[in-house]
Protein backbone atom coordinates (compact mmCIF):
# COMPACT_ATOMS: atom_id res chain seq x y z
CA UNK A 1 0.00 0.00 0.00
CA UNK A 2 1.30 3.54 -0.56
CA UNK A 3 2.42 5.64 2.12
CA UNK A 4 -0.23 8.51 1.82
CA UNK A 5 -3.44 5.95 1.56
CA UNK A 6 -2.07 4.84 5.02
CA UNK A 7 -2.30 7.87 6.32
CA UNK A 8 -5.58 8.64 5.20
CA UNK A 9 -6.88 5.59 6.46
CA UNK A 10 -5.27 6.10 9.86
CA UNK A 11 -6.60 9.35 9.64
CA UNK A 12 -10.57 8.12 9.36
CA UNK A 13 -10.18 6.06 11.99
CA UNK A 14 -9.09 8.63 14.19
CA UNK A 15 -11.25 10.72 13.41
CA UNK A 16 -13.87 7.70 13.71
CA UNK A 17 -12.78 7.41 17.37
CA UNK A 18 -13.11 10.70 18.32
CA UNK A 19 -16.81 10.60 16.88
CA UNK A 20 -17.44 7.63 18.92
CA UNK A 21 -15.74 9.42 22.12
CA UNK A 22 -17.74 12.50 21.01
CA UNK A 23 -20.95 10.77 21.01
CA UNK A 24 -20.51 8.71 24.06
CA UNK A 25 -20.14 12.05 26.08
CA UNK A 26 -23.36 12.88 24.82
CA UNK A 27 -25.10 10.19 25.76
CA UNK A 28 -23.48 10.99 29.31
CA UNK A 29 -23.92 14.26 29.63
CA UNK A 30 -26.88 15.38 27.47
CA UNK A 31 -29.97 16.60 29.29
CA UNK A 32 -33.05 14.57 27.76
CA UNK A 33 -33.82 10.99 26.41
CA UNK A 34 -33.99 12.65 22.22
CA UNK A 35 -31.02 14.47 22.65
CA UNK A 36 -29.22 11.18 23.79
CA UNK A 37 -30.83 9.53 21.04
CA UNK A 38 -29.19 11.99 18.85
CA UNK A 39 -25.60 11.72 20.18
CA UNK A 40 -26.36 7.89 20.04
CA UNK A 41 -27.17 8.01 16.65
CA UNK A 42 -24.15 10.15 15.75
CA UNK A 43 -22.26 7.12 16.53
CA UNK A 44 -23.74 4.76 14.20
CA UNK A 45 -23.69 7.17 11.52
CA UNK A 46 -20.62 9.43 11.42
CA UNK A 47 -17.77 7.18 13.86
CA UNK A 48 -19.27 4.05 12.23
CA UNK A 49 -18.98 5.72 8.77
CA UNK A 50 -15.52 7.02 9.26
CA UNK A 51 -14.19 3.90 10.84
CA UNK A 52 -15.58 1.91 7.84
CA UNK A 53 -14.29 4.67 5.19
CA UNK A 54 -10.82 3.90 7.21
CA UNK A 55 -10.53 -0.05 6.95
CA UNK A 56 -12.14 -0.23 3.70
CA UNK A 57 -8.82 1.50 2.16
CA UNK A 58 -7.19 -1.40 3.70
CA UNK A 59 -8.65 -3.90 2.40
CA UNK A 60 -6.87 -6.15 -0.24
CA UNK A 61 -10.03 -7.09 -2.21
CA UNK A 62 -13.01 -4.97 -3.01
CA UNK A 63 -15.15 -7.70 -1.59
CA UNK A 64 -14.19 -7.18 1.50
CA UNK A 65 -14.58 -3.66 1.70
CA UNK A 66 -18.18 -4.02 0.04
CA UNK A 67 -18.90 -6.58 3.30
CA UNK A 68 -17.69 -3.44 5.64
CA UNK A 69 -19.81 -1.14 3.13
CA UNK A 70 -22.75 -3.20 4.10
CA UNK A 71 -22.27 -3.46 7.77
CA UNK A 72 -21.96 0.28 7.83
CA UNK A 73 -25.86 0.68 5.94
CA UNK A 74 -27.41 -2.40 8.00
CA UNK A 75 -26.38 -0.67 11.26
CA UNK A 76 -27.58 2.61 9.35
CA UNK A 77 -30.99 1.87 8.81
CA UNK A 78 -31.15 -0.21 12.21
CA UNK A 79 -29.77 2.67 13.93
CA UNK A 80 -32.56 5.11 12.46
CA UNK A 81 -35.29 1.96 13.13
CA UNK A 82 -34.84 1.57 16.78
CA UNK A 83 -34.02 5.46 17.18
CA UNK A 84 -37.36 6.01 15.73
CA UNK A 85 -39.16 3.02 17.89
CA UNK A 86 -37.28 4.52 21.10
CA UNK A 87 -38.78 8.35 20.25
CA UNK A 88 -42.12 6.89 19.32
CA UNK A 89 -42.43 5.19 23.08
CA UNK A 90 -40.93 7.84 24.32
CA UNK A 91 -43.45 10.55 22.86
CA UNK A 92 -46.53 8.12 23.62
CA UNK A 93 -44.91 8.44 27.33
CA UNK A 94 -45.31 11.86 27.11
CA UNK A 95 -48.69 12.24 25.81
CA UNK A 96 -50.04 9.73 28.35
CA UNK A 97 -48.32 11.67 31.28
CA UNK A 98 -49.60 15.07 29.77
CA UNK A 99 -53.19 13.65 29.50
CA UNK A 100 -54.97 13.18 32.69
CA UNK A 101 -52.99 15.19 35.24
CA UNK A 102 -53.15 17.94 32.86
CA UNK A 103 -49.73 18.56 33.87
CA UNK A 104 -47.09 19.61 30.93
CA UNK A 105 -44.55 16.48 30.30
CA UNK A 106 -41.00 17.83 30.48
CA UNK B 1 3.72 -3.13 24.68
CA UNK B 2 1.58 -3.60 21.29
CA UNK B 3 -1.96 -2.73 21.28
CA UNK B 4 -2.80 -6.40 21.62
CA UNK B 5 -1.68 -6.76 24.90
CA UNK B 6 -2.55 -3.21 26.26
CA UNK B 7 -6.21 -4.77 25.12
CA UNK B 8 -5.66 -8.46 26.99
CA UNK B 9 -5.06 -6.58 30.01
CA UNK B 10 -7.77 -3.43 29.63
CA UNK B 11 -10.51 -6.64 28.50
CA UNK B 12 -10.70 -8.42 31.37
CA UNK B 13 -9.81 -5.32 33.93
CA UNK B 14 -12.89 -4.16 32.22
CA UNK B 15 -14.94 -7.32 32.37
CA UNK B 16 -14.42 -7.67 36.53
CA UNK B 17 -15.13 -3.59 36.61
CA UNK B 18 -18.39 -4.08 35.22
CA UNK B 19 -19.50 -7.18 36.80
CA UNK B 20 -19.06 -5.37 40.18
CA UNK B 21 -21.19 -2.24 38.85
CA UNK B 22 -23.47 -4.68 38.21
CA UNK B 23 -23.79 -6.75 40.88
CA UNK B 24 -23.42 -3.34 43.20
CA UNK B 25 -26.21 -1.89 40.84
CA UNK B 26 -29.95 -1.00 42.98
CA UNK B 27 -31.53 -0.46 39.94
CA UNK B 28 -32.92 -3.16 37.81
CA UNK B 29 -33.20 -1.49 34.78
CA UNK B 30 -29.57 0.25 34.40
CA UNK B 31 -28.46 -3.45 35.88
CA UNK B 32 -30.09 -4.75 32.22
CA UNK B 33 -28.34 -2.06 30.13
CA UNK B 34 -25.15 -2.72 31.98
CA UNK B 35 -25.38 -6.61 31.65
CA UNK B 36 -25.96 -6.13 27.98
CA UNK B 37 -22.60 -4.21 27.77
CA UNK B 38 -21.30 -6.72 29.57
CA UNK B 39 -22.28 -9.01 26.81
CA UNK B 40 -21.02 -7.13 24.34
CA UNK B 41 -17.57 -6.50 25.97
CA UNK B 42 -17.66 -10.60 26.85
CA UNK B 43 -17.86 -10.92 22.74
CA UNK B 44 -14.68 -9.28 22.51
CA UNK B 45 -12.93 -10.98 24.74
CA UNK B 46 -13.63 -14.62 22.75
CA UNK B 47 -12.45 -12.63 19.54
CA UNK B 48 -9.46 -12.01 21.42
CA UNK B 49 -8.77 -15.65 22.15
CA UNK B 50 -9.70 -16.95 18.77
CA UNK B 51 -13.11 -18.29 19.52
CA UNK B 52 -15.50 -16.52 16.88
CA UNK B 53 -18.26 -19.32 17.61
CA UNK B 54 -18.61 -18.55 21.01
CA UNK B 55 -17.92 -14.42 20.22
CA UNK B 56 -20.93 -14.92 18.13
CA UNK B 57 -23.26 -16.71 20.43
CA UNK B 58 -22.41 -14.53 22.92
CA UNK B 59 -23.05 -11.30 21.14
CA UNK B 60 -26.27 -12.49 20.09
CA UNK B 61 -27.55 -14.65 22.88
CA UNK B 62 -25.86 -13.08 25.97
CA UNK B 63 -25.89 -9.50 25.16
CA UNK B 64 -29.40 -9.44 22.47
CA UNK B 65 -31.57 -12.22 23.07
CA UNK B 66 -31.15 -12.30 27.11
CA UNK B 67 -31.28 -8.24 27.11
CA UNK B 68 -34.48 -8.24 25.63
CA UNK B 69 -35.90 -11.09 28.12
CA UNK B 70 -34.65 -9.19 30.86
CA UNK B 71 -36.08 -6.21 29.76
CA UNK B 72 -39.45 -7.79 28.83
CA UNK B 73 -39.62 -9.65 32.32
CA UNK B 74 -38.61 -6.18 34.32
CA UNK B 75 -42.02 -4.46 31.98
CA UNK B 76 -43.84 -7.05 33.42
CA UNK B 77 -42.88 -7.03 36.64
CA UNK B 78 -42.88 -3.12 36.62
CA UNK B 79 -40.27 -0.47 37.04
CA UNK B 80 -41.19 1.18 40.08
CA UNK B 81 -39.95 -1.75 42.93
CA UNK B 82 -38.27 -1.21 45.72
CA UNK B 83 -34.90 -1.26 45.36
CA UNK B 84 -33.52 -4.57 46.55
CA UNK B 85 -31.80 -3.52 50.46
CA UNK B 86 -28.09 -4.57 50.94
CA UNK B 87 -27.44 -7.38 53.47
CA UNK B 88 -26.59 -6.22 56.96
CA UNK B 89 -22.81 -7.10 57.72
CA UNK B 90 -22.83 -9.32 60.05
CA UNK B 91 -24.82 -11.59 57.77
CA UNK B 92 -22.38 -10.69 54.54
CA UNK B 93 -19.22 -12.43 56.63
CA UNK B 94 -20.88 -15.95 55.55
CA UNK B 95 -21.50 -15.17 52.15
CA UNK B 96 -18.46 -13.44 51.62
CA UNK B 97 -16.18 -16.48 53.82
CA UNK B 98 -18.25 -18.92 50.66
CA UNK B 99 -17.41 -16.56 47.82
CA UNK B 100 -13.74 -16.60 48.60
CA UNK B 101 -13.31 -20.37 49.57
CA UNK B 102 -15.54 -21.11 45.95
CA UNK B 103 -13.32 -18.09 44.01
CA UNK B 104 -10.19 -19.64 45.45
CA UNK B 105 -10.54 -23.47 44.72
CA UNK B 106 -11.92 -22.41 41.19
CA UNK B 107 -8.65 -20.78 40.95
CA UNK B 108 -6.44 -23.08 42.04
CA UNK B 109 -8.49 -25.95 39.77
CA UNK B 110 -7.42 -23.67 37.16
CA UNK B 111 -3.90 -23.14 37.65
CA UNK B 112 -3.46 -26.80 38.61
CA UNK B 113 -4.91 -27.68 35.06
CA UNK B 114 -3.04 -25.10 33.54
CA UNK B 115 0.57 -26.89 34.85
CA UNK B 116 -0.56 -30.19 33.53
CA UNK B 117 -2.70 -29.07 30.18
CA UNK B 118 -4.68 -32.27 28.96
CA UNK B 119 -5.72 -31.59 25.13
CA UNK B 120 -8.02 -32.88 22.75
CA UNK B 121 -7.22 -30.79 19.91
CA UNK B 122 -5.51 -33.89 18.58
CA UNK B 123 -7.86 -36.31 18.91
CA UNK B 124 -10.56 -34.12 17.21
CA UNK B 125 -8.40 -33.54 14.02
CA UNK B 126 -7.84 -37.25 13.95
CA UNK B 127 -11.64 -38.26 13.18
CA UNK B 128 -12.56 -34.80 11.74
CA UNK B 129 -13.32 -36.23 8.47
CA UNK B 130 -16.31 -38.76 10.13
CA UNK B 131 -17.87 -35.89 11.89
CA UNK B 132 -19.30 -34.28 8.71
CA UNK B 133 -18.10 -30.79 9.04
CA UNK B 134 -14.69 -29.27 8.70
CA UNK B 135 -14.73 -26.85 11.33
CA UNK B 136 -13.86 -28.66 14.64
CA UNK B 137 -15.91 -26.24 16.94
CA UNK B 138 -19.05 -27.45 14.42
CA UNK B 139 -17.60 -31.44 14.69
CA UNK B 140 -17.31 -31.57 18.72
CA UNK B 141 -20.90 -29.60 19.10
CA UNK B 142 -23.03 -31.65 16.71
CA UNK B 143 -20.90 -35.30 16.88
CA UNK B 144 -17.96 -35.56 19.61
CA UNK B 145 -20.33 -34.15 22.04
CA UNK B 146 -23.60 -34.01 20.77
CA UNK B 147 -24.68 -35.40 23.62
CA UNK B 148 -24.69 -31.83 26.00
CA UNK B 149 -25.91 -30.18 22.88
CA UNK B 150 -29.12 -32.46 22.71
CA UNK B 151 -29.51 -31.59 26.51
CA UNK B 152 -28.95 -27.81 26.26
CA UNK B 153 -31.80 -28.20 23.31
CA UNK B 154 -33.46 -30.39 25.99
CA UNK B 155 -33.36 -27.67 28.82
CA UNK B 156 -34.38 -24.41 26.35
CA UNK B 157 -36.98 -26.46 25.29
CA UNK B 158 -37.86 -27.30 28.57
CA UNK B 159 -38.01 -23.80 29.74
CA UNK B 160 -39.73 -21.97 26.63
CA UNK B 161 -42.50 -25.15 27.55
CA UNK B 162 -42.66 -24.14 31.50
CA UNK B 163 -42.77 -20.54 30.75
CA UNK B 164 -45.57 -21.08 27.89
CA UNK B 165 -47.52 -22.84 29.93
CA UNK B 166 -47.53 -20.98 33.47
CA UNK B 167 -47.19 -16.88 31.78
CA UNK B 168 -50.97 -15.63 31.77
CA UNK B 169 -51.62 -13.05 29.64
CA UNK B 170 -50.87 -9.65 31.37
CA UNK B 171 -50.70 -6.39 29.71
CA UNK B 172 -51.83 -5.31 26.55
CA UNK B 173 -49.74 -5.55 23.34
CA UNK B 174 -49.93 -1.86 22.43
CA UNK B 175 -51.01 -2.24 19.19
CA UNK B 176 -50.21 1.37 18.20
CA UNK B 177 -49.06 1.70 14.52
CA UNK B 178 -45.67 0.50 14.17
CA UNK B 179 -45.09 3.70 12.14
CA UNK B 180 -43.27 4.11 8.47
CA UNK B 181 -39.59 4.06 9.10
CA UNK B 182 -39.87 0.84 11.44
CA UNK B 183 -42.49 -0.83 8.76
CA UNK B 184 -39.66 -0.47 6.16
CA UNK B 185 -36.95 -1.59 8.72
CA UNK B 186 -39.19 -4.66 9.00
CA UNK B 187 -40.58 -5.13 5.67
CA UNK B 188 -36.76 -5.32 4.38
CA UNK B 189 -34.93 -6.04 7.22
CA UNK B 190 -36.23 -9.05 8.90
CA UNK B 191 -36.41 -10.88 5.44
CA UNK B 192 -32.62 -10.28 5.34
CA UNK B 193 -31.92 -11.28 9.37
CA UNK B 194 -33.72 -14.89 8.45
CA UNK B 195 -31.43 -15.26 5.08
CA UNK B 196 -28.39 -14.63 7.20
CA UNK B 197 -29.55 -17.15 9.85
CA UNK B 198 -29.59 -19.72 7.27
CA UNK B 199 -26.81 -18.45 5.95
CA UNK B 200 -24.97 -19.23 9.58
CA UNK B 201 -26.23 -22.81 9.37
CA UNK B 202 -24.63 -23.51 5.90
CA UNK B 203 -21.53 -21.96 6.86
CA UNK B 204 -21.46 -23.52 10.61
CA UNK B 205 -20.42 -27.00 9.05
CA UNK B 206 -16.98 -24.96 7.76
CA UNK B 207 -16.46 -21.58 9.59
CA UNK B 208 -17.96 -20.48 12.59
CA UNK B 209 -21.39 -20.29 12.93
CA UNK B 210 -24.41 -22.90 13.67
CA UNK B 211 -27.29 -23.37 15.18
CA UNK B 212 -27.03 -20.90 18.24
CA UNK B 213 -25.72 -17.77 16.40
CA UNK B 214 -28.41 -18.49 13.78
CA UNK B 215 -31.56 -19.43 16.51
CA UNK B 216 -30.66 -16.65 18.12
CA UNK B 217 -30.85 -13.88 15.06
CA UNK B 218 -33.91 -15.59 14.26
CA UNK B 219 -35.70 -14.85 17.91
CA UNK B 220 -34.24 -11.29 17.11
CA UNK B 221 -36.22 -11.08 13.90
CA UNK B 222 -38.65 -12.51 16.04
CA UNK B 223 -38.85 -10.00 18.53
CA UNK B 224 -38.50 -7.40 16.03
CA UNK B 225 -42.02 -8.73 14.20
CA UNK B 226 -43.91 -8.60 17.44
CA UNK B 227 -42.79 -4.98 18.67
CA UNK B 228 -44.00 -4.09 15.32
CA UNK B 229 -48.00 -5.05 16.32
CA UNK B 230 -47.91 -7.70 13.67
CA UNK B 231 -49.70 -10.82 14.89
CA UNK B 232 -47.63 -13.32 12.63
CA UNK B 233 -45.38 -14.93 14.96
CA UNK B 234 -48.09 -15.18 17.60
CA UNK B 235 -51.05 -15.50 15.23
CA UNK B 236 -49.39 -18.82 13.73
CA UNK B 237 -51.43 -21.44 14.79
CA UNK B 238 -50.56 -22.71 18.65
CA UNK B 239 -49.54 -26.23 17.47
CA UNK B 240 -47.31 -25.28 14.61
CA UNK B 241 -45.91 -23.23 17.21
CA UNK B 242 -45.47 -25.99 19.37
CA UNK B 243 -44.02 -28.29 16.83
CA UNK B 244 -41.62 -25.75 15.59
CA UNK B 245 -40.54 -25.70 19.75
CA UNK B 246 -39.99 -29.26 19.85
CA UNK B 247 -38.77 -29.70 16.23
CA UNK B 248 -34.89 -29.37 17.79
CA UNK B 249 -35.09 -31.64 20.16
CA UNK B 250 -37.25 -34.31 18.14
CA UNK B 251 -35.27 -34.21 15.36
CA UNK B 252 -32.07 -34.74 17.40
CA UNK B 253 -33.71 -37.30 19.44
CA UNK B 254 -34.87 -38.98 16.07
CA UNK B 255 -31.17 -38.85 14.89
CA UNK B 256 -29.76 -40.51 18.26
CA UNK B 257 -32.18 -43.27 17.80
CA UNK B 258 -31.30 -43.79 14.21
CA UNK B 259 -27.62 -44.00 14.88
CA UNK B 260 -28.40 -46.66 17.55
CA UNK B 261 -29.12 -49.02 14.12
CA UNK B 262 -25.64 -48.36 13.02
CA UNK B 263 -23.42 -48.22 15.97
CA UNK B 264 -24.12 -46.56 19.25
CA UNK B 265 -27.13 -43.84 20.04
CA UNK B 266 -26.21 -40.06 19.63
CA UNK B 267 -23.68 -41.21 17.08
CA UNK B 268 -23.94 -40.57 13.51
CA UNK B 269 -22.32 -42.89 10.91
CA UNK B 270 -20.09 -41.31 9.42
CA UNK B 271 -21.20 -40.99 5.33
CA UNK B 272 -24.43 -39.73 6.48
CA UNK B 273 -22.96 -37.13 9.09
CA UNK B 274 -22.93 -34.03 7.23
CA UNK B 275 -26.59 -34.57 6.01
CA UNK B 276 -27.87 -35.30 9.67
CA UNK B 277 -25.66 -32.51 10.81
CA UNK B 278 -27.37 -30.31 8.31
CA UNK B 279 -30.91 -31.55 9.58
CA UNK B 280 -30.29 -30.87 12.97
CA UNK B 281 -28.82 -27.80 12.70
CA UNK B 282 -32.05 -26.35 10.74
CA UNK B 283 -33.79 -27.61 13.35
CA UNK B 284 -32.33 -26.53 16.16
CA UNK B 285 -32.28 -23.37 14.33
CA UNK B 286 -35.91 -23.01 14.37
CA UNK B 287 -36.53 -24.26 17.59
CA UNK B 288 -34.15 -21.89 19.80
CA UNK B 289 -35.38 -19.12 17.54
CA UNK B 290 -39.20 -19.25 17.93
CA UNK B 291 -37.89 -20.78 22.03
CA UNK B 292 -36.71 -16.93 22.54
CA UNK B 293 -39.82 -15.67 20.73
CA UNK B 294 -41.85 -17.72 22.53
CA UNK B 295 -40.08 -16.21 25.82
CA UNK B 296 -39.66 -12.93 25.18
CA UNK B 297 -43.54 -12.75 24.04
CA UNK B 298 -44.62 -14.86 27.69
CA UNK B 299 -42.42 -12.52 29.79
CA UNK B 300 -44.03 -9.28 28.23
CA UNK B 301 -47.16 -10.82 28.96
CA UNK B 302 -48.19 -11.24 25.37
CA UNK B 303 -48.77 -14.75 24.96
CA UNK B 304 -49.88 -17.60 27.22
CA UNK B 305 -53.41 -17.10 27.71
CA UNK B 306 -54.75 -19.95 25.78
CA UNK B 307 -58.33 -17.82 25.31
CA UNK B 308 -56.10 -15.06 23.74
CA UNK B 309 -57.82 -12.63 25.51
CA UNK B 310 -54.88 -10.44 25.89
CA UNK B 311 -53.66 -9.90 21.96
Amino acid sequence: MEMPLHYLSNALVLAGIFFLFASALGVLRFPDTLSRLHALAKADNVALGCIVLGLMIRQPNALLALKLVLIWSVTQISSAASGFKLAQQIRARALREQRPGGESAP
Amino acid sequence: MNAGTLMDLILPLGLVVLAEIILRQRRAAEAVAQFMVFGLLMAVAWVRVDAPDLALTEAAIGSGVTGALLLAALRRIGPHREPTRPLPSPARLPVYTATLLLGGALSWALIELWSDPVSLTAAVDARLAESGSSNPVAAVILNFRAYDTFLEIGVLLLSALAVYTLAGSRGRRSLEEPGPVFQFYLSRLAPLFAIVALYLVWIGSRRPGGAFPAGALLSGVGVLVLLGASPWPLGLHRKVVRYLLVAGFGVFLFAGLWGGRYGAMLTLPPEQAKAWKLLIELACMLSIGFSFTVLFACCAGWLGDESGEGT
